[in-house]
């Protein structure tokens, strides 16, 4: 697998989440009938994976520095549960609320003035642009507080939800030929967001199924498709752009969830329904697939 | 959590040495003297418009930042007190934000108060002597609030209301005011 792993890890899948479908895998195997799980469920078996990963999270020391030099806890109270290449994610409790904090870190390798400009406007601009996606109806979760001093967001902990490439992945190893029924109703959800995404001109920048998670309490009769990682995203009326969105969401989507282009489809045409200037996107993600690598500009 | 919550005691997370305590006052007929004795430095609080509050949450955020912002000396307005009335506003005129969140030019008002590093009660028994109206527990904040006048406030639109509930659809608001 060459690039898009990388780019899925630029948002914040990582190790933790791998580790719980593993989790879910081995449970699977040994059921006699393996039954596609609901969203709900899956959500259910992923919060018990998780406590009982728990004690190993705690210990705060150790992979990304998450004490300052003198060896004290940066972030008291904060629990270390996910690194990417830009920033680290914890867990923790604001104001009585369960949170997730999103650090971005600085990059020694570039210009110390340089460094803290970038990263401001990359902290700044996900605020923005996730304020801005709200406001258009977009489910994201609600940011509580940004101290630009040191480039973290506090944000809302959405403790009942998984993402949709663990769902797609959990449902695709049960499911076999069923896969399909189960999964048309979310790929539709997916596509109808984007579409209202897009059609405020909010271009995401790093679509991925990581991206893209699927939230479902005891209240709500259906998922809820919640989009996050907001740290690439702008604003833009070009087709092109949203078309470009699209073609990284279909990259990522076929590479990391193999023969899936009928399920991919769905959400296009769930997209199409909804979007009014739709046709136009879909022109250009066309073009762009021309474009993308090893193609020829034959004919 | 007895069934009336009188006061609300708690520290901030991220500050730990800061306690915020919160009591909610209604009919207060003394509106001006109030004023009068804040701008003069006699209350050392944040009295506020109860109806623009529709959680306690909602409050603890724009302490928090207000808190933050003190530390590094970059508060927007000259105390903190006035910071938190500040952040409570969606926009950045400072005066608006007191008189859309501060206390009201009426004969009769809800307020809300917000006194730090009080643990033992002493500045809230000060402030207590002062106020003219009746203590009631904090639940009651979900009885008082205006959520008309909120939305209407800051312009929130059916959209974003479907997201989350108000005080969530607020807080996000007050949290990326100035991001841009």
């Amino acid at each position: 697998m060459e690039e898009i792993p990388a780019q899925a890890s630029k948002g914040e899948s990582g190790d933790s989440r791998v580790a719980s479908l593993f989790d879910f895998h081995v449970s699977a195997a040994s059921s006699k009938t393996a039954e596609i799980p609901t969203v709900a469920e899956l959500i259910d078996t992923q919060a018990k994976s998780a406590c009982a990963l728990g004690g190993l999270a705690s210990c705060s020391e150790g992979e990304g520095s998450s004490t300052d030099g003198g060896g004290r806890l940066r972030h008291p109270g904060f629990v270390l549960f996910m690194q990417g290449a830009e920033a680290r994610l914890y867990r923790g409790t604001f104001l009585g609320r369960p949170v997730v904090m999103k650090e971005r870190f600085s990059k020694k390798y570039r210009h110390p003035r340089l460094d803290e400009k970038l990263t401001t406007k990359r902290t700044q601009g996900e605020a923005r642009t996730a304020a801005r996606a709200r406001k258009a109806g977009i489910p994201t979760p609600c940011i509580y507080f940004v101290n630009y001093q040191n480039n973290c967001i506090y944000m809302e902990d959405m403790q009942l939800a998984t993402t949709s490439r663990d769902y797609i992945m959990a449902v695709q190893s049960a499911g076999g030929g069923d896969s399909f029924q189960a999964l048309q109703p979310i790929m539709d959800k997916i596509g109808q967001i984007l579409a209202t995404l897009h059609d405020a001109d909010i271009i995401h920048g790093d679509l991925t199924t990581s991206n893209i998670m699927l939230k479902q309490d005891k209240t709500m009769s259906e998922p809820e498709v919640v989009l996050i990682d907001f740290g690439l995203s702008s604003v833009s009326q070009l087709n092109e752009d949203k078309g470009v969105d699209l073609y990284v969401l279909e990259k990522a989507f076929l590479s990391t969830h193999p023969n899936t282009e009928t399920l991919f489809r769905v959400i296009l045409k769930s997209y199409s329904k909804q979007s009014r200037k739709a046709k136009d996107v879909i022109k250009k993600l066309d073009e762009v697939r021309l474009r993308g690598r090893k193609r020829t500009m034959v004919g | 959590m007895s069934a009336g919550t009188m006061e609300l005691n708690t520290t901030l997370d991220l500050y730990p040495d800061t306690t915020v305590t919160m009591a909610l006052f209604s009919q207060v007929t003394n509106g001006a003297e109030i004023r009068r004795k804040i701008t003069d430095g006699t209350i050392a609080a944040a009295v506020i418009n109860a109806q623009m509050i529709c959680d306690p949450f909602q409050v603890l955020v724009a302490v928090n930042k207000a808190v933050h912002l003190d530390k590094l000396d970059r508060k927007k307005t000259k105390t903190v007190f006035g910071e938190i009335l500040f952040n409570l506003s969606p926009g950045n005129n400072i005066l608006a934000a007191y008189q859309k969140f501060g206390v009201q030019d009426a004969k009769s008002q809800d307020l809300l108060l917000v006194l730090l590093n009080d643990p033992q009660g002493q500045q809230l028994e000060q402030v207590y002597s002062i106020i003219q109206g009746t203590r009631i527990p904090l639940e009651s904040l979900r009885d008082i609030v205006d959520e008309q006048k909120i939305i209407k406030l800051f312009k929130i639109p059916d959209a974003e209301r479907k997201v989350g509930r108000l005080v969530d659809v607020v807080v996000c608001r007050m949290a990326t005011k100035d991001a841009g």
